[in-house]
């Protein structure tokens, strides 16, 4: 009863004091879709591109059949799609608000539409639609509440080449429009008149560049790998920052993905260096592995804050996904935001 | 090899930390709400006060608004019943009808009363409502209003409109206290023998007197939070500091008629 009122009161009104915030990179990153998700970090130092274009644009050197497919993407949370979209746009009203916290205290919703074409050395992709949200509410004496929601419109490209026999180079070039709202505020802050100024929603253009290096030697039964991508790496259309302005990513890792029993097996270790990540170096480190047979693929990462897994099925033209995230953010120096996500992909192969 | 050296050196580098930042302004409020939302209270407080006189911000007072509000009880969402209707509250707040002050002074008291709020052009609307709209905020005790009127006072200084509609919030709980410790004086007052009369009287005089400075004090919060309604909250303040200043004379008349000397 106690939380409907709550709910309530935010509904009503609206005001014009938030302050500066750290937005988890889970929401500026850019990575959507199942195997983005799911293998985390891991994705850049294997060649899978059942639900997006590789992770690490080198690999599309590699020789590849065609392929032109549409994937649907969705998390738990799903109903939360207009709400995530309004806020985004800016759109929002005090109702919206009151929607987005009438269930839970810790919300985080994401979904994608998505269409690409790839082929040995080229890809073209177009996702006009991918929201990500994430929000919670703090202290009962005065409700506070967080809210990040991110709107992205983005066409990519990426094109690779050989260097030499085993050192594989691509490059990644994405066009972003992205609608967004950081922001941390108390109810009364929206209760007041021009309440809902509070929100400050952006609408910011990117030009990216994001190269990526792969060295992968002929002749080894286990296929070991190295790679090396910058991501998010390029040019604002205004040259003031935001807090939900993609940040600058460089992924480094080794795998291996010998052929074991009838399948393939795949291993990989990676870092990351980020402005925007932690200090703790360990909490870089990314595990991933994934297992393909067939039409299965069972695929799962490990990091100090994030426990991955899922798996993938193609079938004739159809493609189908399940994930498990565990993700634990950082809400300030001294919380940590704990969520629990079921993602699930529809694909169709034309 | 190749790979196990790879491997190694990744490892190398994640052995190097960083050394810690110095703790900043919005880390310490982080720190004190996680304090608030873990029940220490008195810690957050401690925080939120070395906070505010180094370095003064709106969260900061808010914050420690929020921890004294927390220690006496009062969560916001149990107010949502007067909350929703600030802006009329501010209408109401200039207009006293003569039905509702009867039934709060009594058929003796309330002409004398009416006829003075008359005087400053506060009539021509039902005093019953905002009664209504005060009976819906729950009572505190004595300890738990000393604690408001400390999350009051830590926001006196706020210049958002979210913080000072909390202290609003928190003023309106104040206000009921005062109206309710006036209203259970008059008829003791009003019984008293002859000898204590002046004195019973004084001590229904500093309840209504503090709790004509505690609307006063929610109007001012109020012009803040909702500009459009400035207007009319300043005209309201004004013939309450009005009334205020008037109040000595007018409690010695309404004495001087209720306990005569002989």
């Amino acid at each position: 009863m106690s939380r409907k009122l709550i709910f309530l009161f935010i509904t009503f009104f609206i005001s014009s004091v938030s302050w500066a915030i750290k937005v988890p990179s889970s929401i500026t990153n850019g990575r959507n879709g199942l195997y983005r998700q799911t293998l985390g970090a891991a994705c850049f130092s294997f060649d899978l591109s059942s639900d997006a274009v590789p992770c690490n644009p080198a690999y599309l050197a590699k020789e590849r059949d065609p392929e032109f497919k549409i994937q649907l993407f969705g998390g738990n949370n799903i109903s939360y799609l207009p709400e995530a979209t309004e806020i985004s746009k800016g759109e929002a009203t005090p109702e919206t608000i009151r929607d987005l916290f009438k269930d839970s205290s810790i919300s985080e919703m994401q979904g994608a539409v998505s269409a690409y074409y790839v082929r040995e050395k080229f890809s073209i992709s177009y996702e006009p639609y991918a929201v990500r949200l994430q929000s919670t509410i703090r202290n009962s004496a005065l409700p506070e509440l967080t809210l990040f929601g991110v709107l992205d419109d983005s066409i990519s490209t990426q094109f690779a080449s050989y260097i030499t026999q085993d050192l594989y180079l691509g490059l990644t070039l994405r066009y972003l429009r992205r609608q967004s709202v950081a922001s941390r505020f108390f109810a009364t802050d929206i209760a007041i008149e021009k309440g809902m100024d509070t929100l400050n929603p952006e609408d910011k253009s990117y030009l990216l560049l994001e190269p990526g290096l792969l060295y992968s030697p002929e002749g080894f039964a286990w296929r070991p790998e190295a790679s090396l991508t910058l991501v998010n790496g390029g040019i604002h259309s205004t040259s003031d920052s935001t807090a939900t302005d993609p940040v600058p990513e460089v992924h480094f890792s080794v795998a291996v993905s010998p052929e074991v029993g009838l399948g393939r097996w795949g291993l990989s270790l990676g870092t990351q260096w980020s402005s925007a990540e932690t200090d703790d170096r360990l909490e870089m480190l990314t595990i991933g592995s994934y297992y393909e047979i067939g039409i299965l693929t069972v695929l799962g990462s490990l990091a100090t804050r994030t426990q991955n897994i899922g798996f993938n099925v193609r079938f004739n033209h159809l493609n189908l996904g399940l994930s498990f995230i565990n993700r634990q953010e950082k809400l300030d120096a001294f919380e940590d935001l704990k969520t629990h996500q079921v993602l699930l992909l529809l694909g169709v192969e034309i | 090899m190749r790979l196990l050296l790879l491997i190694s050196s990744i490892l190398v580098f994640t052995s190097c930390q960083n050394s810690k930042p110095e703790v900043s302004v919005e880390d310490q409020n982080q720190r004190a709400l996680t304090l608030i939302e873990k029940g220490q209270m008195d810690e957050a407080i401690e925080i939120l006060k070395v906070q505010e006189a180094s370095r003064p911000n709106d969260r900061s007072k808010t914050l420690l608004a929020s921890a004294y509000a927390k220690k006496a009880g009062f969560e916001i969402q149990d107010y949502w019943g007067y909350t929703v209707g600030y802006p009329e509250l501010v209408e109401e707040a200039q207009v006293v009808g003569k039905k509702g002050l009867e039934n709060i002074f009594g058929q003796q008291l309330a002409p004398v009363i009416y006829q003075e709020l008359e005087k400053q052009g506060m009539t021509g609307a039902d005093l019953n409502l905002i009664l209504k709209r005060l009976a819906q905020v729950p009572e505190r005790t004595a300890e738990q209003i000393e604690l408001l009127i400390q999350a009051r006072d830590s926001l006196s200084q706020a210049e958002s409109g979210g913080a000072r509609l909390y202290r609003a919030i928190i003023g309106v709980v104040i206000l009921k206290y005062a109206l309710s410790r006036t209203v259970e004086y008059i008829p003791k007052a009003a019984l008293s023998p002859k000898s204590q009369c002046k004195k019973a009287w004084q001590t229904v005089s500093n309840w209504f007197l503090f709790s004509l400075q505690g609307l006063d004090e929610v109007l001012k919060d109020i012009s803040i939070g909702f500009p459009s309604q400035a207007t009319q909250a300043q005209e309201a303040s004004g013939k309450i500091k009005q009334f205020i200043e008037e109040l000595p004379q007018k409690k010695k008349e309404l004495t001087g008629q209720i306990c005569p000397e002989n």
